[in-house]
């Protein structure tokens, strides 16, 4: 599917929710446990993929290998995320330097 | 080792906040700061305040905080022996402090250049209202009038409304502050240069120094800045006071940290904040770039998300946020026990007559080789007056006079007062 910037997206295996910080042109196949991710709460729930199941974590953005997909949790949950089959990584978020 | 100004004596001619509370921290930091008052006395000793349960005649509030660690000495200037007395005491001083007005003290022959030609190692301490020179120089001021002209009161508050009071007589203390500096920049002078001056503050001033950003901001720029209420007229974004869902209000500075700033949004429920590029570093979230109406963009989204939880929740959240600069608005009341003020050690406990052991503000200024420290309550008025008249050759019945000249000087005022009310 075609992801949008400001979209949230459910998770089908737990209760994590993302929201489309920024996505590459073109559909995706946004998952998380493995199961892709929709813009709805699934009518049952599926079991995570047990390579999918590093969890994410609220407040944390997530990011593909180039950068070109990034996504916000706004809701944690135990499935990983992936796009394309790749796994996401947590963004290495830069310390700025303190003021007084 | 002893504090920092063991030796030092002050001779403080002074009432309310702006002389005393500059005597204190000479006292804290160990001046023997001997307090000459009239037979009245300070006027703050009777001042009651708003709700005050203690009994009337207990020492004021204010006089209590401004001049706890001082000695008394209680004299009538308009007689000979008052004058002897002050003039014994100005000749083995290194400092005069006064926020008298100067006409009043030049009646009392106490003025600037009067004193330096007769004690040239004096360092004389004045602070007024509004400077010593202009055409105000002998105007009278409370902290209000300085608030005032200074220009802070009319940025306070809301613009389509009457301006609003600080909630602390901040031009007083602040004036407080400056002339302590002062004193302190003049003895340090005095040891290098040995030479002695006159140390001249003011309310006005010490306004125009907690303003200096501000008031350069609008000399450069010529900006006409609005009063912005809940935020500071010279930052926009998100930077201001929030209230909670149960009648707190938090106030947030800054969110250093982009990964802050996400865990924010989504936990104030506004994702959506996280994304708008208006916001997204730590420059623009204090204010760069943004419009005036960016600034009421955010502020009302971050006003409701504040309004949807409580108190407590956001507690929880931000204190697991070391990139948010923030804190939960605190009241007089939880002040002193604020974890932080005890660990500073900047809360103490004298003894006040009448009161007993009592909680203040202490000493502020930590020295790591020669500290200071808060030296004792407050005195009653000319408590000390035998004590350190008689060691200056004041023999018993010349301190019996003393005593009796104020005495009476002081019934004289009180039946007059009786008498009009």
């Amino acid at each position: 599917m075609a992801l949008k910037t400001g979209a949230r997206l459910k998770s089908a295996v737990c209760d994590g929710e993302v929201m489309i910080v920024k996505a590459p042109a073109g559909d995706v196949q946004l998952t998380c446990g493995g199961v892709p991710m929709s813009d709805s709460a699934p009518a049952a729930r599926q079991s995570v993929h047990p390579d999918h199941a590093v969890g994410i974590r609220i407040g944390k953005r997530y990011v593909n290998e180039d950068g070109s997909l990034e996504v916000l949790c706004v809701k944690a949950g135990e499935g990983g995320l992936a796009a394309d089959g790749a796994l996401l990584l947590q963004k290495d978020t830069r310390q700025l330097p303190k003021t007084d | 080792m002893s504090p920092p100004l063991t030796g030092i004596r002050v001779v403080e001619m002074s009432l309310a906040i702006q002389g005393p509370a500059a005597g204190v921290y000479l006292s804290d930091m160990g001046a023997d700061v001997i307090k000459v008052e009239p037979p009245i006395g300070d006027p703050s000793r009777y001042g009651r305040g708003v709700d005050n349960p203690t009994p009337v005649g207990t020492l004021g509030p204010q006089f209590i905080a401004c001049n706890r660690g001082k000695r008394s000495v209680c004299v009538d200037l308009t007689t000979a022996l008052g004058q002897r007395a002050l003039h014994a005491l100005l000749a083995d001083a290194d400092v005069f402090l006064t926020n008298y007005r100067a006409s009043a003290l030049a009646r009392l022959g106490l003025g600037a250049e009067q004193l330096r030609a007769r004690y040239p190692r004096l360092v004389y301490a004045s602070v007024n209202g509004f400077g010593p020179l202009g055409p105000d120089a002998d105007k009278a001021m409370l902290d209000g009038a300085a608030v005032a002209r200074g220009g802070l009161l009319g940025m306070t508050g809301l613009g389509d409304q009457t301006p609003v009071l600080p909630a602390a007589t901040i031009g007083d203390h602040a004036g407080a502050l400056q002339l302590a500096l002062g004193v302190m920049t003049a003895l340090f002078a005095r040891e290098r240069h040995g030479v002695a001056q006159h140390v001249a503050t003011s309310a006005l001033g010490a306004q125009l120094w907690l303003q200096q950003w501000e008031l350069a901001h609008v000399s450069i720029t010529g900006a006409r800045l609005d009063r912005a209420g809940a935020h500071h007229p010279n930052i926009r974004g998100p930077y201001g006071v929030y209230a909670t869902a149960d009648g707190g209000a938090i106030m947030l500075a800054q969110t250093m940290a982009e990964d802050a700033w996400d865990a924010f949004c989504v936990f104030a429920d506004e994702p959506a904040l996280a994304l708008d590029d208006r916001w997204t570093s730590p420059g623009k979230r204090l204010g760069e770039g943004a419009s005036a109406a960016d600034s009421e963009a955010v502020r009302a989204t971050l006003r409701a998300a504040f309004a949807r939880r409580s108190t407590a929740d956001w507690v929880a959240f931000l204190g697991g946020q070391p990139e948010i600069i923030w804190e939960r608005v605190q009241a007089w009341h939880e002040v002193l026990d604020d974890p932080q003020v005890q660990a500073n050690g900047y809360a103490t406990a004298v003894d006040v007559p009448d009161l007993g052991p009592t909680r203040l503000v202490g000493n502020l200024v930590g020295l790591s080789a020669t500290p200071g420290a808060p030296n004792g309550g407050p005195p009653r008025l000319g408590a000390d007056t035998a004590a350190v008249l008689a060691p200056l050759g004041f023999g018993a019945d010349e301190i019996a006079a003393i005593e009796r000249e104020t005495t009476q000087a002081r019934e004289a005022l009180l039946a007059l007062a009786a008498a009009r009310s």
